[in-house]
């Protein structure tokens, strides 16, 4: 445990290896991650590395949960020994928290991290000191250099053998006062507890602890209000007397810098925080970030590609010609490619914007762009929502977590789907090209590049007017603040890094892969199966048709295979479908492809490659090319020209096509109202929209 | 307001002053715990490019805060 930006993850990370889950916290999406570290001779701990928190008087829901966790004694996860975790460069402030927690009398091991800094300032750090004002062992360590592990391991190892008392303070450094004894009294016996601190964060938090019965709420609601007990100057009142008791230990502990010198971070952020360059930086960053993901991300994306389209053909080459031969190739082998091919473009996309938080940068976006974000009823933390949403919106939602207004937050929630996530990128990949030729422009940019950028901007400019509309419709509830730490910049710690883009990544596999094959497989049996009347007269009739006009082998089987879908369940629904869409340039083998990526937009992709290459024998024609040969057979013209494409696009960059996303919509505001809200008005957006740009441009 | 009370919103940017109290209890309970206490040095470095945040030295520390959280904030 310990405060934001303490190198408590750095830790984790350190001791746990790679031996670590994420799962969430029962009933909440905070992340929780685990993991077990190995402390010497076969002895292995579990470790949870708890959200990040200044005080158990919290302002986030991440913060909240901490609280909870810590107040309830019977908790799962109460820990038996807690890891304080103590920027030793700002120690005073780190041991607010800390001496909050040994009140609860939980066991603990205080490190003193960033050792390494202290030393190379030439500063001291008095250990003696501080062990005997907290009365627990103290360490101190350097996550990022590896200093002092082994001793931190020992010492942890240590607290199996030896008396609970060696890592706990026996008396409380924040007293009660006089006037609370009463209140203290009647919870403590109430909850037959002994702690007089637990005891005053019932008083405080009563209504927020998950572990109490509405009943007990209720009472202590009374009691609180008989005691004339003030919560908010009571938590000021402890906070400055706690600052009182430690202030000096703190200062001895670590000698203080003679003079306040002008650093690197100062050196930095008088360029990075300019009021004109910093922000054109950013953009700069974020443009550069997005290049970065098209041009390195391509490469394997294509060996996925023909890896999956050579094992589909390699398959069909030594197993029979049958209904599950289809089955293993086109429903799960396409989706499962359909799948992987996102990895790199998440992965590079994460590992970038985790380089970007590790360094301290991404708070000092924060920090620039709070005022913008207010502008339009969001948190300067929204920004961090809002840039994780070009990779998936999932993530996205959960970090708005951070945010601890709770309009600001619903707001970020609502609007983030609409910022293209890495789930449209095939789908603008496929139909871009139907718009822009692959040139370049001024020499240097790709237009198709240009015009991936420009549905990019689209999305940001419906995501901010949407937000403008929900900041007037919402209704304000509690108080909004920035009060943000400005870490000293850092490298990054390419470890971290690493860890979580492998868990972006698993997530997404997980979570999404599983949809994304099971929607592949539905889609190939809606594809490949009919009312069997129907399906016999479309084959007859396109046997006939090809005689007639003399076609034979691909061609045959590819006009029979187009009478087939159409008669199949796929195609009747399509077609049901097509008379609502056809305003917007749209024929039914669209609709079938808008149907099912309602499931996940990336479905899209899959369900045309599944669509058009049914009955082919030409398996290694990409989607794009067979697209490109498609004839309207009523007018002979292509299918897909400028005009469709174009609307096509603009109804992928606003429709909620994700099921995901509007689970985690739910998840995260508790209630089916916001998804049905996110999925009606994204909906309507992508309707006229599209709408509007076809009848344009046809 | 009849007195005219500093704060930290009244600072230009590369002045320092002595923080005195807060004005208000919420945002007091958050900025303790970031480490604003009173009689800490607080030097004002620069405003956020839209003018409506502050970048603030703390001792030997950076945060940032709204002009409507540093106008809770009064000066010695």
């Amino acid at each position: 445990m310990g405060n934001p930006n303490s190198g408590k993850s750095t830790l984790f990370n350190l001791l746990t290896g790679l031996r670590q889950k994420i799962s969430n916290y029962p009933g909440v999406t905070v992340e929780k991650k685990t993991g077990t570290a190995n402390i010497g001779d076969n002895l292995d701990v579990d470790i949870i590395d708890f959200p990040g928190l200044y005080s158990l008087y919290p302002t986030s829901s991440e913060e909240k949960l901490v609280v909870k966790i810590l107040a309830d004694k019977a908790n799962d996860i109460y820990p038996d020994l807690i890891i304080y975790v103590a920027d030793g460069t700002n120690l005073e402030r780190h041991m607010l928290l800390a001496s909050q927690l040994l009140d609860l009398h939980i066991p603990m091991i205080f490190a003193i991290n960033m050792a390494d800094l202290i030393a190379e300032e030439k500063r001291e750090i008095n250990v003696q000191a501080l062990a005997e004002f907290l009365s627990v062992p103290v360490i101190p360590i350097s996550s990022r250099s590896n200093l002092n592990i082994d001793v931190l391991k020992a010492e942890v190892a240590l607290f199996h053998e030896s008396e609970t008392s060696r890592y706990l303070r026996s008396e409380a450094v924040a007293t009660i006062q006089p006037k609370l004894y009463e209140l203290i009294s009647i919870v403590k016996e109430r909850h037959g507890m002994v702690n007089d601190y637990r005891a005053l964060l019932y008083a405080h938090h009563g209504n927020m602890l998950p572990h109490l019965t509405a009943a007990e709420r209720i009472l202590l609601a009374m009691e609180v209000k008989v005691a004339d007990f003030a919560s908010l100057p009571n938590q000021v009142e402890e906070t400055m007397e706690r600052y009182q008791k430690f202030s000096s230990v703190a200062k001895k502990v670590i000698s203080k810098p003679l003079d306040y010198k002008q650093t690197w971070t100062d050196r930095i952020d008088d360029i990075v925080t300019h009021r004109v360059i910093g922000p054109l930086l950013f953009f700069g960053v974020m443009l550069l970030i997005f290049q970065a993901m098209f041009t390195f991300a391509t490469y394997p994306m294509d060996w996925i590609e023909s890896g999956f389209a050579a094992a589909g053909s390699g398959l069909r080459s030594f197993m029979p010609e049958a209904w599950y031969t289809d089955l293993l190739v086109d429903g799960v082998l396409a989706g499962l490619g359909g799948v992987l091919v996102f990895i790199p473009q998440i992965a590079i996309l994460f590992l970038l914007i985790s380089i970007l938080e590790e360094t301290g940068y991404m708070s000092r976006a924060v920090y620039m762009f709070d005022g913008l974000m207010q502008r339009f009823g969001l948190s300067g933390r929204s920004i961090v929502s809002l840039v994780s949403s070009g990779a998936c919106a999932i993530p996205a939602i959960i970090s708005a977590r951070t945010i601890g207004n709770w309009k600001e937050r619903l707001n970020t929630i609502l609007v983030s789907p609409l910022i293209s996530c890495s789930a449209r990128i095939p789908v603008y990949t496929v139909l871009v090209g139907f718009v822009v030729p692959d040139t370049k422009v001024w020499g240097i940019f790709n237009g198709q590049g240009l015009a991936f950028m420009g549905l990019y901007l689209l999305g940001i400019v419906g995501a901010l007017g949407s937000a403008l509309l929900f900041k007037k419709l919402l209704k304000a509830d509690g108080e909004s603040y920035l009060m943000l730490e400005l870490p000293q910049y850092k490298p990054p710690i390419w470890k971290n890094a690493f860890i979580t883009m492998k868990d972006k990544v698993s997530e997404f596999v997980v979570g999404a892969g599983k949809i994304i094959i099971s929607i592949s497989i539905v889609l190939w049996f809606l594809a490949s199966y009919g009312p069997s009347e129907a399906m016999r007269v479309a084959t007859a009739d396109g046997e006939s048709q090809a005689t007639e006009l003399g076609l034979s082998g691909t061609e045959r089987e590819d006009l029979i295979a187009g009478k087939k879908i159409e008669a199949s369940y796929a195609g009747h629904v399509g077609k049901f479908i097509e008379p609502a869409i056809r305003p917007l340039g749209f024929d039914w083998k669209i609709g079938i492809a808008l149907m099912t990526s309602f499931a996940a937009r990336e479905v899209f992709v899959g369900t045309m490659a599944t669509i058009y290459s049914i009955g082919s024998s030409d398996d290694e024609m990409t989607v794009r090319d067979r697209m490109a040969t498609q004839i309207n057979p009523a007018t002979g013209a292509k299918v897909y020209n400028p005009a469709t494409a174009l609307s096509l696009l603009i109804f992928y960059v606003f429709a909620m096509q994700c099921m995901s996303t509007l689970a985690v919509t739910k998840q995260e505001t508790g209630s089916w109202k916001w998804p049905a809200v996110q999925f009606f008005y994204m909906g309507a957006l992508a309707y006229f929209g599209s709408l509007l740009a076809y009848q344009l441009c046809s | 307001m009849t007195v005219a009370v500093r704060t930290i919103n009244d600072l230009a940017a590369g002045e320092s002053a002595l923080i005195h109290t807060f004005i208000d209890e919420a945002c007091a309970v958050r900025l303790l715990s970031l480490g604003v206490l009173p009689q800490t040095q607080v030097t004002l470095v620069r405003r956020s490019p839209l003018g409506d945040a502050l970048y603030l030295r703390v001792g030997s520390h950076h945060i940032a805060i709204r002009t409507s959280e540093a106008t809770t904030i009064t000066l010695q």
